[in-house]
């Protein structure tokens, strides 16, 4: 428990959010689209915009996602918007980015959930960057689906280190979603692929612990 | 055990300790009571064979320790097993099953069936160092997962249950049952049973032990002595003046063993190495810049986490990732979004999550607890949580940035890392000194910071640390005084509000008030209870309400032994931190917002819905 004793130094004028806060999509947009626009101006625009779910404004925020210090407030406007455009965005920034920056635009797509980036993931999982092959495997994870779970038991038998947790933490995933979805029978085969010895250990209790729960569950068929 | 820290309670009230004490009753009990009058029942002669008196003392601890972890028969498959005892002869069925109902999560169910081998027989036959050497030898044979744990610590073990089952208590005494719940083959089993048949401990060597597992307990302890093979050894992430004073209480555990530091500050490293080597005497302590290398150490079983609130995730689920358990500071979480994941991560892997709601186990908060569950204050009407002077931290942090200033040499801080999750900002030396609270990057504001304690404890105090509330009505102004008036689908009214801070009742900051339609009582950090008059006859004095976090780092410790959910277990803290995010997001939108806790969204607004999650900056992620 902390309090807090003397009054905060004051933002200055040039970093404060003011009247952001409460424009338009329109107006946003034009801040994003100003080269002119001071970067907190900018920044402050995208997080607006993600709260309105502005979709008119995907195009400026795309714009932004090669930008340093910029990209994750462009993803900050972009994930939230419910629109197949923010996520061809997206998409279309994979091949143009790369390090920390294709991470997170890596990590916004698994966070939409976009089925149709599954090819590119997929590669990705055996690329020479390990930081981008664990943001692939987990964003593949999120995604879920028949062919993610091909890839990601393909991945398994090829990968090692940290990138093979990190796609094992995904195949635990995928196994979750899979019983939520009611296929139960998949789920523990997933499991037990999990669970296999030479699996990452954190991972391969984690996947016995999915088959006792499971097995053991009251609504178990019977 | 953490045994009762009040004195009880009269009347209507449960007489029993804060933990769930054992169903089983004395067996040395010579009292008895008839038709209300108290009688003296003679020692009865002990008429078992021979071979029963001498394992009396075993069977005995078996029975109770069915009884303590709620091994019950399943009727259904397998009729009554339960071994009699009370007669003359001892008898037990043969490779009969035992159901064992864990209440790993709120309100679930799951029924275990465990292979328990029942081995009195030989149960002092062999030496501790035999005993050793035959675990060893059995773990030898399983490179896999065996030597992951044990290439460092082959002394710690782990119970297979214990490790897979969430909130299984686990029976651990060597002198009692042999337990080992799942064999290498387990996703090729169709169930696992328990069976009572007599079985020699070379056979559970051999046979049960299989992927692991099991702690030293059974090896052999010896009284009061914490042998460093049973230690429980901590990691730490961030350690700031909270997370310090975390430290010091832990510490002074003999179970716990503090042996890294990883801070993005050189200083903070510097003085937390300092601190612990102190403690113990010597130069042991290993400072990290980057915590995964911490993490990736094999013989650290579980990590503090005190770091800024925007770490506290992303943190928490890679150390369950790596097979860590976690005690974490509050907030937990900067999102709605967050919070789920954090509760789905530690249930996934399996890994005790601890959150800093220290004040569960605080013996005044508790009292207050009991007096509502023994129905003292009557029907439960409204909760209040106390979130703070909005003069210290209003609802709405500021969305602004401070002024730009020099960077330091990374050596001395890394801002990149120290930013971490949170998005881009230039650096200032004001965030890093502790003014980072108050900005919304970083902060959920005086409901976030508060509520985590005082919302908590009122979802707790009413048992429904697993839903939320629907309806979320905010009130006042961002200078104060303001509330959030909530409603649980019950009908239970919460408030959150800041006037009530140590306000006219003088109960202390985090404190939190419960009416029911009988009664009402309040208590804080100031440790007094205050209450209607007609519970007054019914208070007894506390323990201090500092003491709230010693005993709540000994839950922690308790339940790292036994994989039993802490009192701020992730999901818990998850369902009252959801609450907290959601009583903030009607505060930034303004209006009253309906909550649906199954699907976990709001019904009436679709921006509100959006704000449920945070973009993370490149390349976190939960």
């Amino acid at each position: 428990m902390q309090q807090k004793t003397q009054p905060a130094p004051a933002p200055p004028p040039e970093f404060q959010e003011g009247g952001i806060a409460t424009m338009d999509a329109a107006a946003l947009i034009r801040i994003l689209t100003d080269a002119g626009s001071p970067e907190f101006q900018k920044a402050k625009a995208c997080q607006r915009i993600g709260e309105l779910g502005a979709k008119e404004a995907v195009p400026a925020l795309a714009s932004l996602l090669g930008n340093e210090h910029l990209s994750a407030y462009a993803r900050y406007g972009l994930e939230p918007i419910a629109d197949p455009t923010a996520d061809e965005a997206l998409r279309a920034a994979l091949p143009k980015l790369k390090g920390n920056l294709l991470i997170g635009v890596i990590n916004s797509i698994g966070k939409r959930r976009d089925a149709q980036a599954e090819p590119a993931l997929a590669k990705m999982i055996y690329g020479a960057d390990p930081y981008v092959a664990r943001a692939a495997a987990a964003a593949l994870g999120n995604i879920g689906g028949v062919s993610a779970i091909e890839d990601l038991q393909a991945a398994l038998a090829k990968t090692q280190g940290m990138t093979r947790m990190a796609v094992a933490d995904a195949g635990l995933l995928c196994a979750e979603r899979l019983l939520a979805e009611g296929e139960r029978d998949r789920a523990l085969a997933l499991y037990a692929s999990l669970s296999a010895a030479g699996m990452p250990g954190p991972a391969r209790l984690a996947a016995m612990s999915g088959i006792i729960r499971e097995e053991t569950s009251i609504s178990r068929p019977r | 055990m953490l045994g009762t820290p009040y004195g009880g309670l009269p009347g209507r009230l449960p007489q029993e300790p804060l933990r769930s004490a054992s169903r089983f009753p004395p067996a040395d009990s010579a009292h008895g009571a008839l038709d209300g009058r108290e009688v003296i029942r003679r020692p009865q002669q002990d008429l078992r064979p021979p071979n029963a008196r001498r394992h009396g003392n075993h069977i005995e601890q078996f029975h109770r320790v069915v009884h303590e972890h709620r091994i019950f028969p399943l009727a259904r498959q397998c009729g009554d097993p339960t071994p009699d005892i009370s007669g003359k002869r001892l008898h037990f069925p043969k490779r009969r099953q035992f159901g064992l109902p864990i209440a790993g999560e709120p309100r679930q169910r799951f029924f275990i069936q465990l292979h328990v081998r029942w081995y009195n027989r030989h149960a002092n036959a062999v030496s501790v160092p035999a005993r050793h050497q035959r675990l060893k030898h059995a773990l030898r044979r399983q490179p896999d997962l065996a030597s992951h744990r044990l290439g460092i610590q082959r002394r710690r073990i782990h119970l297979v249950l214990s490790q897979l089952v969430p909130n299984a208590k686990c029976i651990q005494q060597s002198h009692c049952v042999g337990l080992h719940a799942v064999q290498r083959s387990v996703p090729n089993q169709d169930k696992i049973r328990v069976d009572t048949t007599m079985t020699t401990r070379r056979q559970i060597l051999k046979t049960a032990l299989a992927p692991i597992v099991a702690r030293s307990v059974v090896l052999g302890q010896r009284a009061g002595a914490v042998a460093p093979s049973d230690k429980i050894v901590f990691g730490g992430i961030g350690i700031g003046a909270r997370g310090e004073h975390d430290l010091s209480k832990l510490l002074n555990f003999s179970q716990a063993r503090f042996v890294a530091v990883c801070d993005v500050r050189n200083e903070r490293r510097e003085a937390v190495k300092s601190m612990v080597d102190q403690k113990y005497g010597n130069h042991d302590c290993q400072m990290y810049d980057d915590h995964y290398a911490l993490l990736a150490r094999p013989d650290i079983d579980a990590v503090l986490i005190a770091t800024g609130d925007r770490w506290h995730t992303p943190l928490a689920i890679l150390a369950a990732q790596h097979g860590k358990d976690v005690y974490c500071e509050k907030p937990c979480s900067m999102s709605i979004e967050e919070s789920r994941a954090l509760a789905d991560a530690f249930r996934r892997y399996n890994r005790i999550y601890q959150a800093g709601c220290q004040r569960r186990n605080g013996a005044n908060f508790q009292l207050c607890k009991d007096l509502l569950k023994s129905g003292a204050l009557g029907k439960l009407q409204t909760l209040y949580a106390n979130v703070g002077p909005s003069v210290n931290w209003p609802p709405l942090p500021s969305r602004d940035w401070l002024a730009a200033e020099a960077l330091p040499p990374r050596e001395l801080l890394d801002w990149d890392r120290w930013l971490g999750p949170a998005p881009w900002r230039p650096y200032n030396s004001e965030y890093v000194r502790g003014g980072w609270r108050n900005y919304y990057d970083f902060h959920g504001g005086g409901i976030l910071e508060w509520g985590s304690h005082t919302v908590d404890l009122c979802q707790w105090a009413a048992e429904l640390d697993d839903t939320q509330p629907v309806e979320y009505q905010p009130v006042g102004a961002n200078t104060g005084p303001y509330q959030v008036l909530c409603k649980y689908a019950n009908g239970v009214n919460l408030v959150m509000r800041d006037d009530g801070w140590d306000g006219s009742l003088k109960t202390g900051s985090c404190s939190f008030r419960i009416e029911g339609d009988q009664g009402w009582v309040e208590t804080g950090d100031a440790t007094r209870i205050e209450c209607s008059p007609n519970i007054k006859p019914l208070l007894r004095p506390t323990e201090s309400a500092s003491l709230a976090l010693v005993n709540h780092v000994e839950d922690l410790l308790r339940s790292i032994k036994t994989r039993q959910l802490p009192r701020a277990s992730a999901a818990a803290a998850a369902n009252s931190h959801i609450v907290c995010h959601a009583a903030f997001i009607a505060f930034q939108r303004g209006k009253k917002l309906t909550w649906d806790p199954g699907k976990r969204e709001f019904t009436n607004d679709d921006i509100a819905n959006r704000m449920r999650s945070r973009a993370l900056r490149e390349p976190w992620r939960v």
